[in-house]
């Protein structure tokens, strides 16, 4: 997963990818607001 | 399969300030205790792979948590990605509370020279975090 941190003209700052863990229970969404 | 749990909450947990949860170096205190609480628990229910989304301290960060660098070191590491407030005076990075091990992987705010709470025409605003499963570019 890329995650990028951007200012508010949208430009993008600085991105990191991030690996996950293994043996990760699954998530789920519980909640979401668009 | 969802590996990542994203988790927005508006403090941030290791950048000192009475706005947010770090309150020094040193054991969990007052506030400390509850963040404590739940990534201990989440450590224990085998929660991993959390990042956390948090704001409002006038610049934007990443840092990545390590309960080895940690007073309390009872949880799994994880990201907090530091953003916002949309409109509002800039501030210079924070000092960071070794309660739960953070370090500052990048941040970007005022400079020494450009003095504390700049006006929003420096152009130094942050409210936005892009995630994406598919690269930097997509």
């Amino acid at each position: 997963m890329t995650v990028t941190l951007k200012d508010v003209d949208n430009h993008d700052l600085w991105s990191v990818d991030i690996e996950p863990r293994p043996d990760a229970r699954p998530g789920q969404i519980m909640a979401q607001h668009i | 399969m969802r590996p990542w749990k994203v988790i927005a909450a508006d403090l941030s947990i290791g950048l000192v300030s009475e706005d947010a949860v770090a309150l020094g170096d040193g054991p969990p205190q007052r506030r400390e205790c509850e963040i404590a609480d739940l990534l201990s628990f989440m450590k224990r229910a085998g929660i991993r792979n959390t990042v956390w989304l948090t704001a409002d301290m006038h610049y934007t960060a990443a840092h990545h948590y390590d309960p080895n660098r940690a007073v309390f070191p009872e949880f799994e590491p994880f990201w907090e990605f530091v953003s916002g407030p949309l409109h509002a005076g800039t501030w210079a990075p924070g000092d960071l509370d070794n309660t739960f091990g953070p370090k500052a992987m990048f941040q970007k705010g005022c400079s020494a020279e450009q003095g504390e709470n700049l006006a929003p025409c420096f152009g130094l605003q942050f409210s936005a975090v892009s995630i994406s499963t598919a690269g930097p570019k997509s």
